[in-house]
């Protein structure tokens, strides 16, 4: 079986929302989700929404508002004729970036032309471990670190690594100023589609009910008032004593990001502008107490499926689950730290769990594109211990 | 004395006046009860308060600005934060005066400045309804002075109630009227300060500082002036002032600090200047040292904690107290000097042997508690006709809830021996008036005696008094008519006893209700105890249409006792400990299931087994100051007499009512037992998940809590009562388990606690879930009493819960292993 080059067409993300207090706490994720997928039909208007062969959402806790498949509940929901199926596919935190890999193969391998995929997640409506987390005794017997807190596992790898805190308040304060800086310059207008929040609120003065409409297009994690003074006096908050502090673990977020996955002929056929071609990806397990090192793994891996050098890389995306294990990971592959996350990471932009694999490939091929750079990396470390890697060669 | 007048008021709102420290904590604490309170201040000036317009919710910023600054005082001065917000509305004085016109009484608590106090007067009076009593919550100004120039009708609804800070805790309140005041309208709020506030009120004179701070100002000073006088320590001072000799551990310097000094000092110059024949005049001048540490705006613990004490942190970040040296000016490190038979009194448990040590030492600090105590002896007794009207109770009562002394002046002159405490204090020539004198030489003479008629059970009398006025002894009459009892070791021969033992008895309440009185120490559960209850619902179903379960002491009760456990432990008499829990347990079913209402009346301390007993009563009437919890896990152990149980049971009936998980339920009730929380108010209990809502009361009057109990539980007996029924349970099983120890292992890595405390909640998440059987199976009761048996007996196998238990006892505190 020939293997076929897989290109990436309009990837488009929401702006990322505060878990719980943000301005999407009370926009469902497959609502969300599907405002966002109705976004990227609309900026590849030469795509017939028919042809689409099967819609990929990536969910890290897929249950409650964002069960229920909700992967064709998206598709549905999106307007596209009920012929499109859909489905639902968790790899925790790679989950965004699992289902854009998912799509290649199939395209890859010939069973399919034309993929929608990407991830959603509200962790507003969903909290991490679910509405109702049970062990497992018999797991528990063997692997009782993959019930550990991710936190403790972050202070897990600082140890093993020496990352100290200063290095981790360091790098968490980078990810803001970065953040902050990309803001200002526009960099990340063309990435984010604008998402129309509908919120009622009881008006107890003339018992009416409120409509407010308003219009979210605007990353809410990063903070100007943050400074190394306040990082460095917050509270370790998983472990007594710790390092690992609210400052440096990547925020709780809301949010969702799409784009298409097509073959050559079909990029062709119908007049599309894919913005980069899918080159590679891996997943690799490692010791759950310490799943922050997942990447360590990967990338080479991924790296090699791909056919390139780590010195060909030009830019990562390195989500930022800790600061902790982000050094780490930098430290022990010698990433060049100015090529990773240069427009800020999860520690000021967020982390919504399932959609931050295709999160970062949005940021990813619309970065490389402001650059003119060609070869470009997203990566991230895995709940109950595992790393995921995506190689992509940017088009434009 | 006038006893019951048939006036009682209704009072439903309050309107307060002057949003200070007072003002605003009396009116959270009325919204506490249930009354609606207009809180008004003086109408802010442009530009003051949070925004900048002159719109009328600006105006009223005083009185808003003071109902916030609430939530930053500690201990809280309210209960519940909600209450605070919903039933205090903020007003100024300039828009708002007319809610004085729909006020049922009027408190005015504005600075303690006469004319200004006049000017505000006259203006409620052109609102004031007639008939409502309006108070003022002076400590010091005479109401003689204050009623110059206000109309004629308006002085006869005016008088002062006066109350202490914090109001929320501090019992007293004087009540002071004059001449004109109408004497029902007084006794009637009285009443309802008794009744509905759970307040203690005494009726102090018209006189400078009346009662307490007269008295209380005058026994600091005294210290003062004899420890400066002596060349002792401000911090010498205060260890032996202090609860030495039963007073609050802030004693006499920390007390000033804690106070202000300039408040202190104002109270004192207000004696000094105003009152020179006062028998001590020259001790009311205020040291000239203090007048130094004032002019540097040293005023205790409101100025950064600078007072008479500067308390810092050293080098390492720690707290050090530094004290004051006035002849050098300056502060260090807090050291009082060598008191060689200090060791020896503070192991003299008696407070009066103890007393009677300290006063026999021959050095300084032996004369500075010979000095203190005989003066105040002096002082009190001198003036006990003027402020107090002859009853040395009034006193004793304003000292106590007034000042928290434990014991009273004149219960503390007699428990020290009277003849010769008096006859020491002639010899050295301290005053006394004739009244005292006269009693020299008269060994039956005593300042109290116990009321000898047997019919005073109902109208709460206890004691009489001896009145120097009159010259004999009088009763000590209670306000309001309400059940007392003493335990019966007092009163041997007393008609109501039904059973007693030492450790517990059974009483005759009258209208065929009994009540179950614990008097061992602490109110601590043993077998006797146990016996008793089983016995009393014995004869109760023969006998008695309800019972009462109350307890008189600072603590309804402090859990089972825990020596007896140790004791087993050592002997390793495991089986036997099962046997005891059988037992215990046996005994809360029967409560529980009893075919008459058993309603408890707790207060004060309600841990451990003491917390379970009342969980298995039909009703719980709570005072609002009780200190609720299931603790058992501070000493390795978890609750083992039902209280374990009852959570269980109670989570899984409301899953099933509310149609959802219990796991919500249970994780609540996991986390208030495993951390071993304790509620800091009554209520609290319910929102912890210790109490039901259904079947709980709350009752703010110490005097009428036991006699409200009994009314319920006459009511209830009266409507039908109906036992519980004992149902099957769907417990949520090995799930249940497996997630609660995926919390703990998550605690225990993060070092949140400590690997012991991860195991013994683990037994109490065990029993929760109903055992490490398959979600939803079926089981009784007996089920979860077997669990908790064998968990218990587990743990005590264990020799860090061995440890634990050892610790308790020894210090009191829980330790961390």
């Amino acid at each position: 079986m020939s293997v076929r080059a897989v290109y990436i067409v309009s990837p488009y993300r929401s702006a990322v929302g505060k878990a719980k207090r943000g301005s999407l706490a009370h926009t469902r994720p497959d609502d969300l989700c599907s405002d966002v997928v109705t976004g990227v039909l609309k900026r590849t208007p030469s795509l017939d929404p028919a042809l689409i062969e099967d819609v990929i959402v990536g969910c890290a806790m897929p249950e409650a508002e964002q069960g229920m498949n909700v992967g064709r509940v998206i598709a549905l929901l999106s307007g596209l004729p009920y012929s499109v199926p859909g489905f639902t596919v968790n790899r925790l935190c790679a989950s965004g970036l699992q289902s854009i890999a998912l799509a290649a193969d199939r395209i890859a391998s010939g069973g399919s032309e034309c993929i929608l995929a990407g991830g959603t997640e509200s962790m507003s409506m969903v909290p991490m471990m679910g509405n109702k987390p049970v062990g497992s005794l018999r797991i528990a017997e063997n692997y009782p670190s993959i019930y550990l807190s991710m936190g403790l596992t972050a202070e897990k790898v600082s140890q093993k690594y020496q990352v100290s805190r200063e290095e981790q308040d360091q790098f968490a304060f980078h990810s803001h100023r970065k953040a902050l800086r990309a803001m200002e310059n526009h960099d990340f207008d063309e990435e984010i589609l604008p998402i129309t929040v509908k919120r009622k609120t009881a008006h107890l003065s003339d018992g009416s009910v409120q409509e407010e409409t308003m219009v979210f297009d605007k990353d809410e994690g990063p903070r100007a008032d943050t400074n190394l003074e306040t990082l460095a006096k917050l509270r370790a908050v998983f472990l007594r004593g710790g390092v690992v502090s609210a400052g440096t673990s990547s925020q709780m977020s809301d949010g969702a990001a799409m784009c298409l996955v097509c073959s050559e002929a079909f990029v062709k056929t119908h007049n599309l502008a894919p913005m980069a071609r899918f080159a590679g990806f891996a997943v690799a397990g490692v010791p759950p107490q310490i799943m922050g090192i997942g990447p360590m793994e990967a990338i080479p891996k991924a790296l090699k499926k791909a056919g390139i050098n780590q010195d060909q890389l030009e830019r990562i995306e390195l989500n930022e689950a800790f600061a902790a294990q982000s050094i780490a990971v930098i430290n022990i592959l010698k990433l060049n730290p100015e090529m990773v996350n240069p427009t800020g990471g999860a520690i000021a932009l967020g982390h919504p769990l399932g959609a931050t694999g295709a999160r970062l490939t949005s940021t990813l091929l619309h970065g490389l594109k402001r650059q003119k750079q060609k070869w470009g990396m997203v990566t991230m470390c895995i709940g109950t211990g595992m790393g995921a890697a995506g190689v992509f060669e940017s088009l434009v | 004395m006038a006893k019951n007048t048939n006036k009682s008021l209704n009072i439903r709102t309050v309107t307060v006046i002057g949003a200070g420290v007072m003002g605003s904590q009396i009116a959270a604490y009325l919204a506490d009860v249930g009354v609606v309170v207009h809180l008004l201040d003086v109408a802010a000036k442009e530009g003051e308060g949070k925004s900048h317009n002159h719109s009328k919710v600006e105006k009223n910023a005083r009185a808003l600005d003071a109902v916030a600054r609430l939530k930053n005082l500690k201990p809280a001065p309210y209960m519940s934060w909600q209450t605070v917000k919903s039933r205090i509305i903020c007003g100024n004085l300039d828009d708002d005066l007319e809610v004085v016109a729909k006020s049922d009484w009027v408190l005015e608590a504005v600075i303690e400045k006469l004319e200004i106090k006049q000017q505000v007067h006259r203006r409620i009076a052109e609102y004031a309804p007639a008939g409502i009593p309006v108070t003022t919550n002076t400590s010091g100004i005479l109401l003689a002075d204050m009623i110059q120039g206000l109309p004629e009708h308006y002085t006869s609804q005016f008088f002062a109630t006066h109350f202490f800070n914090p109001p929320r805790y501090m019992k007293l309140v004087e009540v002071i009227s004059h001449d004109a005041t109408d004497k029902d309208l007084v006794d009637a709020l009285s009443k309802w300060l008794v009744q509905t506030l759970g307040k203690h009120v005494v009726f102090a004179q018209d006189t400078l500082n009346f009662i307490a701070n007269r008295i209380g100002v005058f026994a600091l000073l005294s210290a003062a002036h004899h420890g400066t006088r002596l060349g002792l320590y401000p911090e010498t001072v205060d260890v032996l002032t202090g609860k030495l000799i039963a007073r609050p551990a802030s004693a006499t310097y920390r007390t000033m600090d804690v106070v202000g000094l300039d408040t202190s000092a104002f109270v004192a110059k207000n004696v000094y200047d105003h009152l020179s024949q006062d028998p001590y005049h020259s001790h009311f001048r205020i040291p000239e040292w203090f007048d130094r540490l004032m002019a540097k705006g040293h005023l205790g613990q409101k100025t950064q904690f600078t007072g008479v004490y500067k308390k810092t942190k050293d080098a390492k970040g720690k707290t050090q107290i530094l004290a004051y040296r006035k002849d050098t000016d300056e502060y260090v490190p807090s050291q009082p000097q060598p008191v060689l038979w200090l060791a020896q009194a503070q192991k003299t448990k008696d407070i009066f042997d103890r007393l009677r040590f300290m006063i026999e030492q021959k050095d300084l600090a032996g004369e500075l508690v010979w000095r203190t105590l005989s003066e105040l002896f002096s002082y009190s007794s001198l003036l006990c006709e003027e402020i107090a009207s002859s009853s040395p109770s009034k006193v004793d009562t304003a000292m106590r809830h007034g000042f928290q002394w434990q014991w009273g002046v004149f219960e503390m002159w007699q428990g020290m021996g009277f003849q010769s405490v008096t006859q020491r204090m002639i010899s050295e020539n301290v005053l006394l008036p004739d009244w005292i004198k006269e009693h020299v030489g008269h060994e039956d003479f005593s300042f109290y005696k116990p009321c000898p008629r047997s019919d005073t059970w109902a109208l709460g009398l206890t004691r009489q008094e001896w009145n120097p006025a009159k010259k004999q002894y009088v009763d000590i009459a209670p306000l309001i008519d309400h059940v007392t009892y003493l335990p019966p070791r007092s009163c041997k021969d007393d008609q109501r006893v039904i059973k007693t033992c030492s450790s517990a008895s059974l009483l005759d309440m009258g209208d065929d209700v009994g009540v179950i009185n614990f008097h061992t120490k602490m109110n601590a559960i043993n077998g006797d105890v146990l016996d008793m209850l089983a016995e009393s619902i014995d004869y109760a179903e023969d006998h008695l249409a309800a019972l009462v379960i109350a307890n008189d002491s600072r603590a309804f009760s402090a859990g089972a006792d825990l020596s007896m456990i140790l004791r087993y432990i050592e002997n390793k008499e495991f089986t036997a400990i099962d046997d005891v829990l059988k037992r215990f347990q046996g005994v809360m079913q029967r409560i529980k299931y009893a075919p008459l209402p058993v309603v408890c009346a707790p207060y004060g301390m309600v841990l451990g087994g003491g917390c379970e007993v009342t969980m298995h009563c039909s009703h719980r009437h709570v005072a609002a100051e009780s200190y609720i919890g299931l603790v058992e896990a501070g000493v390795g152990l978890i609750p083992a007499a039902g209280g374990s149980k009852e959570l269980a049971l109670r989570s899984y009936r409301l899953a099933e009512q509310y149609q959802c998980d219990p796991m919500k339920f249970l994780e609540k009730a996991f986390k208030t037992v495993a951390t071993a929380q304790v509620s800091t108010s009554g209520g609290e209990a319910i929102e912890l998940g210790l109490y039901p809502e259904k079947n709980t009361t709350l009752s703010f009057s110490t005097d009428c809590q036991i006699q409200q109990a009994k009314d319920i539980a006459l009511h209830s007996a009266s409507l039908g009562y109906v036992p519980p029924l004992a149902t099957d349970i769907k417990v949520a099983g090995e799930p249940a388990f497996e997630t609660f120890k995926l919390v703990l292992y998550n605690m225990v890595e993060g070092r949140m606690v400590s690997p012991y405390d991860a195991v013994v909640a683990e037994k109490l998440a065990y029993v929760l879930s109903g055992g490490d059987v398959r979600a939803g199976s079926v089981v009784d009761e007996n089920w979860f009493l077997h669990l908790e048996r064998a968990v218990f007996v587990e743990l005590c196998r264990q020799e860090k819960t061995k440890e634990r238990i050892m610790h308790m006892l020894k210090t009191g505190k829980p330790l961390r292993n």
